[in-house]
């Protein structure tokens, strides 16, 4: 994933914050994907303005060591359930 | 003194 994509939710996903299991989730039109936090903190960044970078960059002020890699990873593998689109540059 | 969260891997579940 090139750093300088810029992440965001497709149109039909929508992020909650789920009372009942105290996590953020995303809905979808036949699924719910259940987010762990740095999951919901890095999808809180996404709004297909900040560059893959500069969401990595953001978290660094919220967490020890931000492992740029997994981000990526984790967006990767949103890409590939189609809840997530990557604007280019 | 900024407390920092700990990096746990990012992740999810799909149900």
């Amino acid at each position: 994933m090139p750093g300088d994509g810029r992440p965001r939710l497709t149109r039909h996903v929508r992020m909650r914050f789920d009372a009942t299991r105290e996590r953020h989730v995303l809905l979808g039109p036949e699924s719910v994907i259940v987010l762990n936090p740095t999951g919901a903190d890095i999808l809180g960044l996404c709004d297909g303005r900040r560059t893959v970078s500069e969401v990595a960059t953001e978290l660094q002020a919220r967490y020890d060591r931000v492992v740029d890699d997994e981000v990526a990873a984790f967006l990767d593998r949103l890409v590939t359930r189609r809840c997530v689109e990557i604007d280019d540059a | 003194m900024e407390l920092r969260t700990d990096w746990e891997t990012p992740d999810f579940e799909e149900i």
